[in-house]
């Protein structure tokens, strides 16, 4: 692609702990998001995937390395200011949402709390408005608006936290593992949802997950995490249809298919 | 065939209590566990299919009632009519039930675990228990297990605390546990849902294996249908408290009948093709407790008859071994052909793996 | 969270108690004609129910004390005492111990560090030294238990809110609000406090007992309410001279004392019941 990249990411590094229990989480991971694009970073738990998206939205300090974001640096120190001129660009829906929405606020004000913070609005009454529109949007009924986060199946609370992100009208969407913690049924919802928008939009996305089947589902390109390293990286139909790490080719025999002939060959291949 | 089954249970009616009513979770489920077959219950979270699974082991919480039906538990022998679990005392099954005919494995392998024992301990006590061994044979039965749940140097393992071990370890530690007493039925809940897809394609095989090697009925409750296409022999699928299709492995993903179904397989993602949308199941799953009239699933359903909204319908006999809760199987009604996308992805797979399958 | 609450015996016998005392206290000493230090020594250690000499018509319902003081005027006047101090120590708590608490967790590492400290140091030092060394500067009276309490009694409940502000940062939801570009106080007041409510209002409810009891024995040791003021304590301590001879002197005042703190305690577990989600009706499949 000749497009200038949205995001650039490169020779990212970042520890746990110090002295010498330091643990290392990322060891120069390099890649670049283009406007409108989907990039998957899959990896098992423990690769470094979370801590990269992570470290990009900075609620972790990167320990070294770049990060680009529309021709910016943002990986030194950040004033609050670039801090906040940052969160309308650049958001996050985390895994489980459960954890991720505040129980003791109502689901209207849990997706007006970027409006609240950027002061975006001039009355209460536009302040509903904008939260309903955008709850209309994901496919939240209107009375949702008073309900408070545990009256939600699960499904619908990431429908929340998608809509609190999108309020802000990010360039770039960080969604770490979006749908793990959800139901098979409700998984493919979401996705189509997750798509639709992106479309709709012209988001960019950074999918971080551990199904394969479903990055498949969602993606244009895609890196595969290993211990802390980027060991592959190519479009999802190489990834997919040829990949040339032994690592990759071992995650992707261990996905369970419904029909082994889906991937051409038996689902518990020998690891 | 009838005899061959090792565990059935009948018309199994369980009730929890929401805001100081009774409310029905499970509301009449016919399963039978053939011996030495893989059955895996299927179903989204809410289902039942945690709670009927429960209810064997006398394992529900303290507010569940079971309301009626029996669980009959055949002798080893298989030549008795069987022990009904439901009449049974919590204290009885627990003490000549549990470990001992029915083991289980559950879904997070930290947790079970005693993390201030080690692993050797917590082996060792249930042989002391159960069978009044001495710790030199439990010891020798112990290294035994673990080595053939394929954890490569047992006697470490033995000496190391749960914490040491990786998740896949704990995991094989949890099924060692449960096969300890040699029980002829195995109960896994979502035994793989925490582990990385590596480690658990790896603890399926060991499954597998052992299920082989022991004889053993397998218990496999799973709302991931990939794993359940891994494993399972026969697979009833679960909604809403009631079983909504049965059938053997083939008629499932191959023939499946029941919209439910059809959703359910559909909306697990292709691996070898992007499609524009997937297709999933609109609507989320009954609230239980507001009451139900006729069948729950209706109005999810783009099949659904008039007379749904009224009353469930029965079970429908398709085959020997196929059995479908809906009214355009009836005989009344012509059944729809199957969604595009999923005829698609069956296509003409169906034959060459039905082949296979008829050569195990 | 009400309905929860009504549902315990326990918590509603406790609340009914509390308003009782507390309807009393207000109103009480103004049901009889006397004052709290109206010495009569003609009326000298009169038993309960004995009709009053100077105010004809009138009885002194719980007595007289040895120097002829009405004993109901005085055990409502020390009521007062122990429910002002019961509500000095909330306040001191939901002030200073969340403020303490919430810098100390919120901001963590060295700010912590060095908080946590002084905190030791504080709680290192008995309140009964710390007392007793204000009486060289101070005279002994509410002032110096009021000092006492600002002093070491909100430590407890800091303690929690910094368990619990530790917690409840590291949570997603209020890594959301950071993302969302949230400033420290605008997480502090919507992401954090509001979950912590729960557990603070029953710290609050629950130190309660144990700053009337500290007041009690404060005025029990002569160290706290001086004469001709009343507590329950100086009460208890003065009635207790004359126990065998005269014993409504001090079995009234204990049997205040003891009714209000176990109301205390009573409500405060109901409210934990109440609040305690975990303790709820689980919706288990």
């Amino acid at each position: 692609m000749t497009e200038t990249p949205l995001l650039t990411v490169s020779n990212l590094k970042q520890y746990y702990g110090t002295g010498k229990k330091r643990v290392r989480a990322v060891e120069d991971v390099s890649f670049t998001i283009c406007p409108e694009e989907t990039f998957a970073l899959v990896g098992e738990s423990g690769s470094g995937k979370t801590t990269v998206g992570r470290t990009i939205i900075r609620i972790l300090p990167p320990k070294g390395g770049k990060i680009l974001f529309g021709g910016k640096d943002i990986s030194g120190k950040l004033s609050g200011e670039e801090r906040k001129e940052l969160s309308r660009k650049l958001q996050m829906i985390f895994q489980d949402p459960m954890s991720s929405l505040n129980p003791s606020e109502k689901a209207g004000d849990i997706i007006a709390r970027g409006l609240d913070i950027h002061r975006l609005y001039s009355s209460r009454t536009e302040r509903r408005e904008k939260v309903l529109s955008i709850m209309k949007e994901v496919g939240l009924p209107e009375e949702a608006f008073d309900r408070y986060p545990s009256q939600f199946s699960g499904g619908q609370r990431q429908r929340i936290a998608i809509a609190r992100a999108l309020i802000m009208n990010p360039e770039l969407l960080i969604a770490d593992e979006p749908v793990s913690a959800l139901d098979v049924s409700v998984r493919a919802q979401i996705i189509n949802l997750l798509k639709e928008l992106q479309r709709k939009r012209h988001i960019a996305m950074l999918f971080i997950a551990h199904d394969l089947a479903l990055v498949r589902q969602i993606s244009d390109r895609v890196g595969v995490m290993h211990e802390g390293k980027l060991i592959e990286t190519g479009t999802a139909e190489k990834i997919f249809g040829h990949p040339s790490q032994p690592y990759t080719k071992k995650l992707l025999d261990s996905v369970p298919v419904l029909y082994p002939e889906d991937t051409g060959s038996s689902g518990t291949g020998e690891v | 065939m009838e005899d061959n089954n090792i565990l059935e249970v009948h018309n199994l009616k369980i009730s929890l209590p929401v805001r100081e009513k009774r409310v029905m979770f499970i509301r009449g489920v016919d399963l039978s566990l053939p011996k030495g077959k893989i059955l895996a219950l299927v179903g989204e979270s809410g289902s039942g299919k945690t709670l009927t699974a429960r209810s064997l082991m006398s394992l529900l919480p303290k507010a569940a009632r079971i309301e009626s039906g029996e669980i009959l538990l055949k002798s080893k022998t298989g030549d008795e009519p069987g022990t009904d679990l439901a009449k049974l005392s919590h204290a009885r099954i627990v003490n000549t039930v549990n470990a001992r005919r029915i083991g289980m494995v559950f879904q997070d392998p930290l947790t079970t675990l005693n993390p201030t024992m080690t692993v050797g301990k917590q082996l060792a006590e249930g042989y002391k228990v159960h069978e009044h061994r001495f710790a030199g044979e439990a010891k020798k039965r112990a290294l035994e297990l673990l080595a053939s749940v394929g954890l490569p140097e047992p006697e470490r393992c033995f000496k190391q605390y749960p914490h040491e071990l990786s998740g896949g370890m704990r995991q094989r530690v949890i099924i060692a546990i449960a096969l300890s007493l040699n029980p002829d039925i195995l109960i896994c809940d979502e035994p793989t849902t925490s582990l990385d897809v590596t480690i658990q394609a790896r603890i399926l095989e060991l499954l597998k294996k052992l299920q082989a090697e022991r004889q053993l009925s397998v218990l496999y409750i799973t709302h991931d249908l990939g794993v359940v296409a891994e494993i399972a022999d026969i697979i009833y699928v679960m909604y809403a408290g009631r079983i909504v299709e049965e059938g053997s492995r083939s008629d499932i993903l191959y023939h499946p009948a029941h919209p439910y179904t059809w959703g359910l397989l559909s909306s697990v993602p292709d691996m070898s093709f992007k499609e524009e949308r997937l297709i999933s199941i609109p609507g989320t799953p009954p609230d239980l407790s507001s009451g139900l009239r006729g069948d729950p699933f209706a109005p999810r359903n783009a099949w659904a008859l008039p007379e749904d909204f009224e009353e469930e319908p029965p079970m429908f006999r398709l085959s020997s071994t196929h059995a479908v809760r809906s009214r355009l199987y009836d005989g009344a009604h012509t059944p729809p052909p199957l969604p595009e996308n999923l005829a698609r992805r069956i296509g003409n797979r169906s034959s060459a793996a039905e082949k296979e399958e008829r050569h195990d | 969270m009400w309905s929860r609450f009504k549902r315990s015996r326990g918590a509603m016998a406790g609340l009914f108690c509390i308003a009782l005392l507390s309807l009393f206290a207000l109103i009480g000493p103004a049901l009889s004609p006397y004052t709290y230090d109206e010495v009569s020594l003609s009326s000298q250690y009169l038993p309960p129910g004995a009709p009053s000499e100077e105010y004809p018509g009138h009885l002194h319902f719980w007595g007289t004390d040895e120097l002829g003081r009405d004993l109901w005027t005085r055990v409502w006047m020390g009521t007062r005492i122990s429910l002002y101090v019961a509500l000095l120590s909330v306040l001191i708590d939901l002030t200073i111990g969340i403020l303490y608490g919430v810098t100390a967790g919120y901001y963590g590492g060295a700010v912590d560090l060095i908080l946590q400290r002084i905190l030791e140091v504080i709680q290192g030092i008995p309140t009964i030294v710390i007392v007793t060394l204000l009486m060289l500067v101070l005279k002994p009276g509410l002032v110096s238990i009021t000092v006492a309490l600002v002093f070491a009694g909100w430590i407890n409940l800091s303690l929690l809110v910094r368990a619990q502000v530790l917690k409840l940062k590291e949570t997603e939801y209020v890594l959301a609000s950071k993302t969302l570009g949230a400033s420290d106080l605008s997480i502090i007041i919507r992401d954090i406090l509001p979950n912590a409510a729960g557990q603070i209002v029953i710290m609050a409810m629950m130190s309660v007992p144990g700053a009337i009891f500290l007041e009690a024995y404060l005025s029990f040791l002569g160290l706290g309410i001086p004469d001709p003021m009343a507590s329950l304590g100086s009460l208890i301590n003065s009635g207790f001279k004359s126990m065998l001879l005269y014993p409504w002197l001090v079995l009234i005042p204990v049997i205040i004392f003891v009714l209000l703190v176990v109301s205390f305690n009573l409500a405060a577990d109901g409210l934990r019941d109440a609040l305690d989600v975990t303790l709820g009706t689980s919706e288990d499949r």
